[in-house]
C-alpha cells in the first residue's frame, strides 16, 4: 500500500500489531483501529479468497463478509491467540459455506473457470500492446500463471485452502489445523496430495520441462 | 510427531521451531531426506509461477469500513 492509500489513523495505529488493532476494537470501540486492520488486510485476503474462488466479485463480497463477522465477534477473540489465522478461518468458512449453498463446493470444471474470469482477455491483450524487451517471455508467464491458478481451483476445497494458506498466506501448519477445525496430520497429509496432484496434472500439461515431480 | 512429509512444510517456513530444529538435523544426517527435500522443493515450483497479487478494487478496505459503520449506526 503506498503512503497516499493509508487510511487517515494515528501513528500509534500504523506501528500496533493485528491483536493490538483487535483488542483496542473490541475494548475500546476504537474505529480507528477496526479501519487499519481492514486496511492492511486489503490486498492479501481479497487475494487468498480471489485464488480461493477464482472470482473476483465473490472475493469482495467475502471479504467484506470476513470483517462483518470480525466485527460481529471480536469480543470472543481469544487473548494470546493470532488474528491473522483468525482472520483467515472466518474468510475460509464463509468461503466453504457460499460454495456449498451454491452447490459449487469442491470443484469446478477448467472450461468454466476459463469463462468466469474474463480478465485475463485484458491482461493478454495489455501484455501484447506493451512495448516490454520480451513480450513472448511475459505471455508465457501469465500462460502458466493463468495454468497454477486454474489447478488450484480444480482441488478440492479443503486441499486448496491449505495450499493457499501454507504457501501465499504464510501461515504455520499448527494454525491452519487451528483455523480450519482439523489435526495436524489432516493438514500435513492434505498438502501433500494437494501438491501431488498438482503435480502430475502439471506434468500431462506442457510443461514437463519446467519442474514438475512426482511426489 | 514429525515426519518426512514435514518437509513440505519446512519448505513453505510452516513448521513451528521445535519441529524446525529436528528436521534440520534429520537433514544433516540422512541423505535419503536431503534427496527427498530436492524432490519436494521441485514439487512446490508450479506454485511459484502465481506469485504476483492482484489490485484489489477500488477502495475495497474503505467501503468495507463504510459498510460496518453504517450497520453499526443502525444497531
Amino acid at each position: 500500500m503506498t503512503e497516499a492509500e493509508q487510511p487517515n489513523t494515528l501513528p500509534v495505529h500504523a506501528a500496533a500489531s493485528d491483536e493490538e488493532l483487535l483488542l483496542s476494537f473490541a475494548t475500546e470501540r476504537d474505529e480507528k483501529a477496526l479501519e487499519q486492520l481492514i486496511h492492511r488486510y486489503e490486498r492479501p485476503l481479497y487475494n487468498y479468497l480471489l485464488r480461493y474462488t477464482g472470482n473476483a466479485s465473490r472475493a469482495e463480497e467475502l471479504f467484506q463478509a470476513t470483517f462483518e463477522r470480525v466485527f460481529q465477534r471480536c469480543q470472543q477473540f481469544e487473548p494470546g491467540r493470532r488474528v491473522k489465522p483468525w482472520i483467515y478461518s472466518i474468510a475460509t468458512h464463509l468461503a466453504i459455506d457460499a460454495a456449498r449453498r451454491a452447490g459449487r463446493y469442491r470443484t469446478t470444471s477448467f472450461d468454466e473457470s476459463v469463462e468466469q474470469d474474463d480478465s485475463h482477455a485484458g491482461k493478454l491483450f495489455d501484455l501484447l500492446s506493451d512495448n516490454h524487451p520480451s513480450p513472448v517471455a511475459q505471455l508465457e508467464a501469465e500462460e502458466r500463471r493463468i495454468w497454477v491458478r486454474q489447478a488450484l481451483k480444480q482441488l478440492p476445497d479443503e486441499m486448496r485452502a491449505v495450499v493457499l494458506l501454507v504457501y501465499y498466506e504464510g501461515l504455520k501448519l499448527r494454525e491452519i489445523a487451528e483455523a480450519l477445525h482439523v489435526p495436524i496430520g489432516t493438514v500435513k497429509s492434505r498438502l501433500h496430495r494437494a501438491l501431488a496432484q498438482l503435480n502430475r496434472a502439471w506434468k500431462r500439461g506442457h510443461h514437463e520441462e519446467a519442474g514438475a515431480t512426482p511426489i | 510427531m514429525n515426519t518426512i512429509d514435514d518437509l513440505i512444510g519446512y519448505l513453505c517456513g510452516a513448521l513451528d521451531d521445535d519441529a524446525c530444529r529436528w528436521l534440520e538435523l534429520q537433514l544433516e544426517l540422512d541423505a535419503a531426506w536431503r534427496d527427498r527435500l530436492e524432490v519436494f522443493s521441485r514439487a512446490l515450483e508450479p506454485l511459484e509461477h502465481d506469485r504476483l497479487q492482484e489490485e484489489p478494487p477500488a477502495c475495497l478496505a474503505a467501503r468495507t469500513f463504510a459498510h460496518l459503520q453504517a450497520k453499526r449506526g443502525d444497531a
